[in-house]
């Protein structure tokens, strides 16, 4: 975000906030709005856009929330304080009696209004808590506000935005405006040894980076600058969990030695699970970041600093400009601000479904009121104060808010457990397991709907008991233009309005979501089925009898009903298992490429086959290849056609040979073949350019491997067949938990985009309850209210036809309006939407065609309902009434 | 020292509300318009949120009470011209003495009873 930008984000922010201040001031006598009202809205829309500077969303949020619940009641503390003080809350017993007869007495707009309000709060809670607990939470840094991210330029190379460890070292201790600098990298490794292998993310840190997330070790000790140095002994810090998932719990593993890639490192210490300032990262090892030598040039890292309190943005961003001699400074940047665009637009959809849950409850409540005029008038015939009357009614609405608000944490609860249902991996949300009704989310939703029904219910009850008893009551006679009236129209006109922006949005994400669920993946997905295969070290200690295991498995599983093709590859589905980083030089090239992710496969010959990808160019591994030995030779590979694009640009790369410095060491490649790209979950529907991808020999006799079949057309994938050949050959080999297909393994990833469908598909289905039940209410209302003129019209010869006519024409009037202006207000709203929508427009007019017939559809069978009554009307028994 | 008039007023005065004696305590260092003493009064009190209009109402009164009074001197904020700066008066400063003379003392007697710390204790 550039500093003009934020300039005018904060300026945007400041005005909202006034303009919501000026609205709930209304609320305060009007001396005091006339003498203090302009300066107290400057100073909060300021005060908001300090919020927003300084704490980010969550401080916005809390400032908002706490004046829409503070600044009413003080107001009316206020108006109250200046007259003798009624007694509020005399005889409540009574008056909660009388409240709930009151509501028995409309059932169906009772029960409407508390559907409305649970719909509305408890989708609300649910979503909100999920966001809250997985997005919203502040960075896990002490001082978390004061954390800055160093991101650096690389000219005449693919930009990735982070220096590398060198880089690190050589310009932290030259800055001045912190009082901390830390870095860290992260890697996956294989953690081998012992009976299984597997994977684990390690990363590289430098010696006060645990400390600075205030971790303390559980045993041993943290990491030392020493650890870092050259020919120093390699050590590892473990988290707790990886202890207990793969020594067993409370296993004394400080001071024993572990094989990470076959390089054996001492166990130095354990330390608790460590929040990620990545949702969806959780890490395992924690080894020191190397600051010289090659693998320090080979590390990219991400830099993290804690200004001084004394030094501004500014003053460090100049600074940091200043180092032009070491790297290219890009810019400094507040991590807080990075989810925000996904953050604002969940944020905005979970609020626009409670604006329409109180639009449908204003409505509802107005209907009502107008009818109840008569019930107030009378009321003050017989005596009673407007207090008392005002008591009665808060009173009401306090039950049906109430009520609501239980429905509410039922309705919250089912969708919290959904949301957990979807999400069974937890890649995306790490927190699942802490998700809990936020207590605060809960009463703010509360609050507001108990707002709603005050005021809207107050408003009309308020009229009623100030007009003379005479007029109210001769009023309700005649039902004459009341300027009322015309509100149901109005309300049905916005409700519309703001439901058709969240199916829209819904139905964007969701065909972003059903366009990557059926694009091309540039495999053959569904026709490929994996195992993957972890041989136990002391049955298979030596390479012949690892190589033997899999020959006759893969004999076995050629031999299987459907099976065409089969090989072993590590790391050769997608999503991209084995992922590496470093420096690219391209012989006979002066340019050097820095890769930040750059995902590996080991395969062996007959791997495209059985994959379904296609080679563009050159040929592919052979067996000769496998024998190459990397030590003295060129590693043969091939490359992905991204790659071939991004560093070849348009030469062609089949005979190069680069050099890739990897952190792990420097190794030579020679490109012998080009294939197409393949696509996981989330670089579906399209990537172009795709991440960069290698295909390299496997050796045959690997402890940790995959097993890749390739299945006939119209075959069934040999599931059963495929555990019994591993079970046939070693029943001690586990095979069962790791059978996937492709297709099943690219859906894996797909977690991102299939949580924001059901997200937004919650929404809109929300939306669609409540303006279908809204509408349906109002002009089921409306037309009770005007049985006696369609009474009069049937009588003087209007045909049933035209009276249904007449009441559709009332509701499908604003249902239209709202359409057409909810539909210019999406153009606006979806475009911050671009991140969720994975290459699809955000003004797809298909979606927006087809999401507006389903709206017109819930309408008009909203409206129909009640209109089919209307002609059901005897008009001589309405004359007679 | 105050005259035994004023002494007598500043007595009816005490004790403060805790907010008033925020926004005068906000004031001590010179005139400020009310975005400024919302600043220093939210950073005082730890993440305590102000409400401008409560901020506004407690001002009125204490400018009934002469505490504090309009002024067109910017002091340390330099910030928008036309807003309204509010500064301390001679009687509010003595006023805000007072009040913080009967809290030390409140504090002081709760350190005896090992209430609360010594105040070179941890914090």
């Amino acid at each position: 975000m550039t500093a003009a930008g934020g300039q005018r984000g904060s300026r945007a922010i400041a005005a909202i906030g006034r303009g919501l201040y000026r609205t709930l001031l209304l609320a305060w006598p009007r001396d005091f709005r006339d003498a203090n009202g302009r300066d107290a809205a400057e100073v909060f829309g300021d005060a908001c856009a300090d919020s927003w500077t300084n704490g980010g969303l969550v401080a916005l949020i809390r400032r908002l929330g706490r004046a829409v619940i503070d600044v009413p009641w003080a107001g009316l503390a206020e108006r109250i304080g200046d007259a003798p003080r009624p007694r509020l809350f005399g005889s409540l017993g009574s008056d909660v009696r009388h409240a709930l007869r009151a509501c028995r007495q409309r059932p169906g707009l009772s029960l409407a209004i508390v559907i409305t309000l649970s719909l509305g709060i408890g989708a609300n809670t649910a979503i909100f808590s999920v966001v809250d607990a997985t997005l919203l939470r502040p960075l896990p840094y002490a001082d978390a506000a004061r954390v800055v991210y160093l991101r650096t330029h690389r000219d005449g190379a693919k930009s990735t935005g982070n220096p590398t460890a060198e880089e690190f070292a050589q310009f932290a201790p030259r800055l001045q405006s912190y009082s901390r600098i830390e870095a860290r990298s992260w890697q996956s490794v294989l953690l081998t040894g012992g009976n299984s292998a597997t994977r684990a993310r390690y990363l590289a840190v430098s010696a006060g980076y645990l400390a600075a997330l205030g971790t303390r070790p559980i045993a041993g000790r943290l990491l030392r600058p020493d650890d870092a140095l050259p020919g120093a002994t390699a050590v590892v810090v473990l988290s707790d969990r990886l202890v207990t998932r793969r020594y067993g719990a409370g296993a004394a593993v400080v001071g024993t030695t572990i094989a990470i890639d076959d390089i054996n490192h001492v166990v130095v210490g354990v330390v608790p699970q460590i929040e990620s300032d990545t949702p969806g990262l959780r890490f395992e090892l924690y080894g020191p970041l190397p600051l010289s030598g090659p693998a320090a040039k080979a590390t990219g890292v991400v830099a993290i600093a804690w200004l001084k309190p004394a030094v501004s943005i500014d003053t460090a961003r100049a600074e940091f400009q200043s180092l032009g001699d070491v790297v290219s400074p890009s810019n400094l940047f507040w991590k807080v601000r990075e989810l925000r665009d996904p953050q604002l637009a969940l944020l905005a959809a979970v609020f626009l479904l409670l604006l329409i849950a109180c639009v449908n409850v204003a409505n509802l409540l107005l209907a009502s009121g107008q009818a109840r005029r008569a019930e107030m008038a009378v009321r003050v015939a017989l005596g009673a104060s407007r207090m008392r009357i005002v008591r009665l009614l808060l009173i009401e609405s306090a039950l049906l808010a109430l009520a609501g608000g239980a429905g509410g944490v039922l309705i919250a609860r089912g969708a919290i457990a959904l949301f957990t249902a979807l999400e069974p991996a937890q890649q995306l949300l790490t927190r699942l397991e802490s998700i809990e009704i936020d207590g605060v989310v809960l009463g703010y939703a509360i609050t507001i709907a108990l707002l709603t029904s005050v005021v809207f219910g107050l408003v009309p009850a308020l009229r009623g008991s100030a007009t003379p008893p005479q007029a109210a009551l001769r009023e309700d006679d005649q039902r004459t233009g009341s300027r009322l009236r015309r509100l149901p129209g109005a309300f049905i006109a916005v409700e519309v309005a703001l439901s058709v922006v969240l199916l829209i949005a819904a139905g964007l994400v969701g065909r972003a979501f059903f366009q990557a669920r059926f694009a091309d993946p540039g495999f053959a997905a569904d026709r490929v089925l994996t195992v993957r295969i972890a041989l136990p070290e002391a049955r298979y200690a030596t390479a012949d009898r690892r190589a033997q295991f899999f020959d006759e498995l893969l004999a076995r599983a050629r031999q299987l009903p459907g099976v065409t093709a089969a090989t072993i590859g590590y790391g050769a589905t997608p999503p991209p298992d084995f992922v590496t980083q470093g420096a690219l030089q391209i012989d006979g090239s002066a340019s050097e490429y820095t890769i930040s992710w750059l995902s590996v496969s080991m395969v062996q010959p007959g791997y495209f086959a059985v994959m379904g990808i296609p080679l563009l160019a050159g040929r592919e591994l052979e067996r000769q290849d496998l024998s190459v030995d990397p030590s003295s030779n060129e590693t043969p590979i091939v490359i992905n056609r991204s790659m071939a694009k991004s560093f070849w640009s348009g030469r062609d790369p089949v005979g190069a040979t680069f050099r890739l410095a990897e952190p792990r060491g420097p190794r030579r490649y020679r490109v012998i073949g080009v294939a197409g790209d393949v696509r996981d979950g989330l670089s579906l529907p399209a990537c172009d350019p795709c991440g960069p991808q290698i295909y390299r020999p496997l050796p045959a006799e690997r402890q940790y491997t995959d097993v890749l079949v390739r299945v006939a057309d119209r075959a069934p994938l040999p599931v059963a067949g495929l555990r019994d050949a591993v079970a046939a050959i070693d029943p001690g080999v586990p095979a069962d938990d790791s059978l996937q297909s492709g297709a099943a393994s690219v859906y894996s990833t797909m977690s991102r985009q299939r949580f924001n469908a059901a997200l937004f598909g919650t929404f809109a289905a929300v939306a669609l309850a409540l303006v279908g039940l809204g509408i349906s209410a109002v002009i089921a209302h409306s037309v009770s209210q005007r049985t006696r003129e369609m009474g009069i019209r049937l009588a003087l010869g209007a045909r049933p036809a035209q009276v249904r006519r007449l009441v559709i024409a009332q509701g499908v009037r604003p249902a239209i309006a709202g359409l057409a202006l909810g539909i210019g207000f999406t153009f606006v709203v979806t475009r911050t939407m671009t991140k969720f929508l994975y290459g699809v427009s955000p003004t797809d007019p298909l979606t927006i065609a087809a999401m507006s017939a389903v709206l017109i559809g819930v309408s008009l069978a909203a409206i129909a309902v009640p209109a089919l009554r209307a002609t059901r009307v005897d008009p001589a028994k309405t004359l007679r009434d | 020292m105050p005259s035994a008039s004023t002494t007598s007023r500043i007595a009816a005065l005490l004790p403060l509300a805790p907010r008033d004696y925020l926004i005068l305590f906000a004031l001590v260092d010179g005139p400020r318009h009310g975005h400024g003493m919302l600043k220093s009064i939210e950073a005082e009190s730890h993440g305590v949120l102000l409400d401008p209009a409560n901020l506004y109402r407690s001002l009125r009164k204490l400018e009934r009470d002469e505490l504090v009074s309009e002024t067109r001197d910017s002091g340390t904020d330099t910030e928008g011209p036309a807003r309204r700066f509010y500064k301390l008066t001679k009687l509010g400063r003595d006023v805000l003495a007072a009040e913080a003379e009967r809290l030390a003392h409140l504090t002081d007697a709760a350190r005896a009873r090992k209430l609360v710390p010594a105040p070179k204790g941890s914090r």
